[in-house]
């Protein structure tokens, strides 16, 4: 079970689904689905709740306790690591140069992440107001994000429960 | 470097992960804000290398709240940081694994999703606004973060090739 888990335990939801569904036959499409929505849903770390739900469905306390551990030990020690590695190797130019590269490209990934989602999501001129005040009140201002989360969330829900009334009626 | 204690750690990655709507990902404004902004546990510089390594690992986003923990306060501070961001939603998930087929459907469902989704999107804006502030700090840089948003939103190559792609472009040409 942790064998198996930490094989897979490349993160992304690709990865995810093809050693859940298609090679091991755990769960079906469907039941991948609405648990990656689940997971989603609630805030906190996406991957490592379906590696422990998936754990805790199948042996209980034990498989959960594997599935985290597989789906985090092999990554944690990957990137201790690396990050060992990098401030060893810091002050040789190029690898600092390399770094500086890889910090500016992963910035761009979530450029790209931000750019995927609001495709998919901001239809709605109520959605889009929200993000932006989300976005604006979090990279301008300098509060603290609790705050603005829950406030954003409840704006959120209410616009949400409008729009589908709306949609009923 | 100054140490944290592991109870603070977890206690830190515990209540930025009950905000991270959408992923670990969706954490990191409140991060960077706390410990390079407020508390100056790391340099502008240390916390863009972190989130690089962290993006190149194998691995879930979390790997980002495990590598701050193991530079404050060494393994035990790693192993806090990282139960400390899992422990909240871990409790949740397995709570709600047994209810969910009730909720699934409702009315108050479809509300939950329909309205989180413009938080989550805003906070991963918020993620890239600050993250391509801490890293683009020089022109050549700027277009690497372009070039691999475009790579990244227009293709299906994996992310980890991009990065990598960028370290050793930054690595020949020296950024």
């Amino acid at each position: 079970m942790e064998i198996a888990l930490s094989s897979i335990g490349g993160s992304m939801q690709a990865f995810m689904h093809r050693g859940l569904v298609k090679k091991r036959g755990w769960m079906t499409d469907e039941d991948f689905l609405e648990l990656l929505g689940l997971c989603r849903m609630i805030p906190g770390p996406t991957m490592v709740n379906i590696a422990l739900y998936v754990g805790a469905r199948k042996r209980g306390a034990k498989g959960a306790i594997a599935g985290f551990l597989g789906i985090l030990l092999v990554p944690v020690l990957c990137a201790a690591t690396l990050m060992s590695l990098a401030v060893e190797f810091a002050h040789y130019p190029a690898v600092k140069s390399a770094l500086n590269g890889m910090g500016a490209a992963s910035a761009g990934l979530t450029i790209a992440m931000a750019l995927q989602l609001a495709e998919q999501h901001s239809r709605r001129i109520w959605a889009v107001i929200i993000t932006c005040v989300v976005f604006a009140l979090i990279a301008f201002g300098h509060w603290s994000m609790g705050w603005i989360v829950l406030g954003g969330v409840l704006a959120s829900m209410s616009g949400a429960a409008w729009q589908l009334k709306k949609e009923v009626a | 470097m100054k140490d944290a204690s592991p109870w603070s750690i977890a206690f830190f990655c515990a209540a930025i992960s009950l905000l991270a709507f959408g992923g670990a990902d969706a954490a990191v404004p409140e991060m960077h804000r706390q410990l390079v902004n407020v508390g100056h546990w790391f340099g502008e510089a240390e916390f863009v290398r972190m989130y690089a390594i962290a993006r190149v690992s194998p691995g879930p986003n979390v790997m980002l709240m495990s590598l701050s923990g193991l530079r404050l306060g060494g393994w035990l501070g790693c192993l806090m940081a990282t139960l400390g961001v899992c422990a909240p939603s871990g409790v949740l998930i397995l709570y709600l694994a047994k209810k969910w087929h009730h909720f699934e459907g409702t009315y108050a469902h479809r509300v939950f999703k329909t309205g989180l989704a413009p938080v989550t999107v805003g906070l991963t804006a918020a993620t890239a606004w600050i993250m391509t502030q801490a890293a683009a700090t020089s022109l050549p840089l700027l277009i690497i973060a372009m070039a691999a948003t475009a790579v990244a939103w227009k293709t299906r190559w994996s992310p980890i090739w991009v990065v990598l792609a960028a370290g050793m472009v930054g690595a020949v040409v020296g950024l």
